[in-house]
């Protein structure tokens, strides 16, 4: 029962840890592989200004390929609807994009992670790669191309070629069609997202040409080229970590008023936000193998007085103190050993279930949890480390047994 | 058979078990002081603000963003004629502005990003979710820009220019009554709009992170819109509907749903749906406490065990002299039962002080949420739940022990030692 109690508690700690190292080294994985070597957003919610004009000055400066402004107003949602049965309609978040310079940022040419969080896969993308209808003020052209995910794609029941009505404002009646912009769907794109438990709400999402979404939104949108922020991708001499540092300081110069993040700021932050949650999941996991190990040094304490007479015995032939005190040590520490290896294959499990468990309740297909071959190390450090302190107290105990006394007690 | 004796007997053991119990119980008060807190805060804070109908312009949840509809004050007044349960309908919307107390910034830390709410304070009925500690929540009842049913010309220099701040906000920017603060839709402060503080307001509904204002609203509908606003006049986010008897809300929330192409919600639906999505914390919650309570019942049974063995003579002995087997199982039930109930008590102080903790670091991990807002409770529910799980571990732990010693042979026991 003693070994099982430490199995169990075990397992508990490496499965909070593994929670904790999870979040952080997804993360961390998704920042490094990001083509982005420089982003720019605003301070606080609203958006920066001027977007198509801002990203093409940015890729003029010599230290710069390529510039891509997209806009993701999250305060806001579209209406979508099917024109083949106006009936069903779905209030999605939505994107904007310059085709041409956002594709630069795709990698293996599909996927693009947003917010460093979680991944989105293009099989198909907008065959109109220029941003035609922000021409003469939004005058231009409309593409009117959509690319949709596919959880509004099941929602609606679309399918690639399908047309359907966008709006940003409640539509009492689709006669008055004036309100509403028919878009044709270029393509259906896969996310992380499962719409389950906190994102359940989630309807999908629907990305567009950029000035085709500030047209749509209206208002300061279009009034002032709104856009959330802007991916910038150095040249390949400038991507050494000294110059992204120097170019980065540059640009802050340049637009106090806005955000500048590095790699390493994003990967700051992360860190910082992760070490929070890490301890309350450490805590949580050591308060659990402390009372596994509270039940180790009683356990080993009723044992070492079974046996009084026997360590007295033994005392009287002529073996040591020393030599007594490590055969219990080593024995309270074998159990701890044991408890620990037995606890690894429920806290594999116990991680993978618990990994499951809130990306359903997040809404995101993702590993939370991060089994690794470190973290088993580090925990099964700590274990034994935590265990041998433990384990010191009874057999400081048998030390304090007199012979005599030891030999008088009979069992 | 004096379990006090027996458990001072043994000291050192009996620590050991108390306080590895009182470590167990302590983990599982904060584990289930979570779901009471999350329930209970959510409920609360949606009961105080006294809005008992939320109406959206569509929308399949109460807590995702609605769209905008537009004539916001026609349908609202519509609303109000024609159903004499409500009191007021309030037509309101709300977006982000940039704000800073000069006109021309280049400092960065000097621009604030804001959430900016406006509304038509003749029209907001008894509201009680907003705190004001000095002024007013605006001076003008009426909304002169948008007098009879128009933008009045479409100047700015017929707006109120009235602002009611968040003390977050007028912390941040050190500014008082009477002060000017500039506005504007972009982080440049391209075309800064002066406002005069009119008043500053605790609202329970601001995070610590969110600074917030309150301005007119069709004030807040130009800056926002500007020209638009004369294609699709009166744009608003959400109608707050007051009532007169809070009981009617599923009935007319009914009939604002029949009547209208919008989307109504009553305050309950809003509190169930936020509920649902904190049920994640809660599940883990109890998984942890569920974990760490067997292993304290397999400490508690274990020690027992250890101890009914150390003490087969006594036990054999106490039978001897006439004591049933009852009342030795008793006794050995009422040792095991004590240990936890120690514990039990320890660990509850223990528990009080890491809920806490636990507390103030959840709502500073979660930024935006309401203040006032607690994730932990520790009420006299979770105080039962967690008194019926010390006795069912004290009692669980017991009966293995407890059966092993009225199972002794007296005269076999007697003889061997």
């Amino acid at each position: 029962m003693t070994i099982i109690a430490v199995a169990i508690s075990v397992s508990l700690l490496i499965s909070m840890l593994s929670i904790a190292e999870g979040y952080r080294i997804t993360s961390l994985r998704n920042i490094q592989k990001s083509k982005e070597d420089v982003l720019i957003t605003a301070v606080g919610t609203a958006g920066i200004s001027d977007g198509h004009n801002l990203s093409t000055a940015l890729r003029n400066d010599v230290n710069i390929t390529e510039a891509s402004p997209i806009l993701l107003p999250f305060d806001r949602v579209l209406s979508v609807t099917p024109l083949k049965d106006e009936n069903r309609s779905s209030l999605v978040f939505s994107g904007g994009i310059i085709p041409k310079s956002q594709e630069k940022f795709l990698i293996d040419g599909k996927k693009l992670t947003i917010f460093d969080y979680f991944e989105v896969e293009f099989d198909d993308w907008f065959p109109t790669k220029e941003d035609k209808h922000f021409n003469n003020n939004y005058t231009g052209e409309w593409t009117s191309e959509a690319l949709i995910d596919e959880i509004l794609a099941s929602n609606l029941g679309l399918e690639v070629g399908d047309k359907i009505l966008i709006s940003s404002v409640s539509i009492f009646d689709f006669t008055n069609v004036s309100e509403a912009h028919v878009f044709t769907v270029e393509g259906i794109f896969k996310t992380d997202l499962k719409g389950s438990g906190v994102l359940k709400i989630f309807q999908g999402f629907i990305v567009l040409h950029l000035s085709e979404l500030q047209d749509i939104l209206g208002g300061k949108y279009k009034d002032y080229d709104m856009i959330s922020g802007l991916s910038l991708s150095l040249t390949q001499e400038k991507k050494g970590s000294g110059n992204v540092e120097r170019i980065a300081l540059d640009l802050k110069e340049r637009y106090p008023y806005y955000q500048i993040l590095t790699k390493k700021d994003k990967i700051r932050q992360v860190e910082r936000e992760t070490a929070m949650s890490n301890a309350v999941y450490m805590a949580i996991g050591i308060v659990a193998l402390i009372i596994g190990l509270l039940f180790v040094i009683s356990i080993m304490l009723m044992s070492i007085f079974e046996r009084t007479n026997e360590i007295g015995v033994m005392r009287a032939i002529g073996i040591s103190r020393k030599h007594i005190f490590t055969q219990i040590f080593l024995e309270s520490l074998l159990i701890v050993l044991i408890g620990a290896l037995i606890g690894l294959l429920p806290a594999y499990y116990g991680s993978i279930l618990i990994s499951n468990f809130i990306s359903e309740s997040y809404g995101i297909d993702m590993e939370f949890t991060a089994f690794t071959p470190e973290l088993i190390a580090r925990s099964m450090i700590e274990i034994v480390g935590i265990g041998s302190l433990a384990s010191l107290f009874p057999a400081w105990r048998t030390m304090k047994i007199e012979i005599v006394e030891a030999l008088r007690r009979v069992r | 058979m004096n379990p006090f004796r027996n458990l001072r007997r043994r000291f050192s053991r009996t620590a050991l078990t108390t306080i590895g119990i009182s470590l167990a119980i302590a983990l599982t008060v904060i584990m289930f002081s979570i779901g009471e807190g999350i329930k209970g805060s959510v409920y609360t804070l949606l009961e105080e603000r006294g809005i008992e109908i939320y109406v959206y312009g569509g929308g399949q949840s109460p807590i995702l963003p609605g769209l905008e509809f537009e004539n916001g004050r026609e349908i609202a007044k519509s609303m109000r004629e024609n159903n004499s349960a409500i009191r007021a309908a309030s037509p309101v919307l709300t977006d982000f502005l940039y704000c800073s107390i000069l006109p021309n910034v280049s400092e960065r830390k000097m621009i604030k990003g804001i959430s900016v709410t406006g509304d038509v304070p003749e029209l907001r009925g008894e509201f009680k979710g907003i705190r004001i500690l000095k002024g007013k929540l605006l001076e003008t009842e009426s909304d002169p820009f948008f007098a009879n049913g128009s933008y009045s010309a479409m100047q700015p220099k017929n707006f109120t220019y009235e602002i009611a701040v968040n003390d977050v906000l007028a912390e941040s920017l050190k500014v008082g009554l009477n002060d000017t603060i500039y506005l504007s839709v972009d982080s440049k402060l391209s075309n800064p709009i002066p406002f005069r503080v009119v008043g500053i307001y605790e609202s329970s509904f601001e995070s610590l992170d969110v600074m917030s204002a309150y301005i007119h609203l069709s004030e807040l509908q130009y800056i926002v819109k500007g020209e638009e606003i004369l294609k699709r006049p009166d744009p608003v986010n959400v109608i707050f509907i007051d009532l007169y008897d809070e009981g009617r809300a599923d009935d007319v929330k009914e009939w604002i749903n029949e009547h209208y192409s919008l989307k109504a919600y009553t305050y309950n639906e809003i509190s169930s749906e936020v509920g649902e999505i904190f049920e994640s914390y809660e599940t883990f919650s109890i998984v942890i406490a569920v974990v760490t309570s067997i292993v304290a019942f397999l400490f508690t049974a274990t020690v027992m065990v250890m101890a009914v063995k150390e003490r087969t003579i006594e036990i054999a002995t106490t039978r001897a002299i006439g004591f049933s087997r009852g009342s030795v199982f008793k006794s050995v039930i009422l040792e095991s039962l004590l240990i936890c109930i120690f514990g039990f008590i320890i660990g509850i102080f223990i528990g009080l002080a890491g809920s806490e903790l636990l507390d103030w670091y959840l709502v500073e991990v979660n930024q935006g949420l309401p203040r006032g807002f607690d994730f932990t409770i520790i009420t006299p529910i979770v105080i039962l739940e967690v008194t019926g799980l010390t006795v069912l571990i004290g009692i669980a732990s017991g009966i293995l022990p407890a059966y092993r010693a009225i199972k002794l042979n007296i005269a076999e026991t007697m003889k061997s030692e």
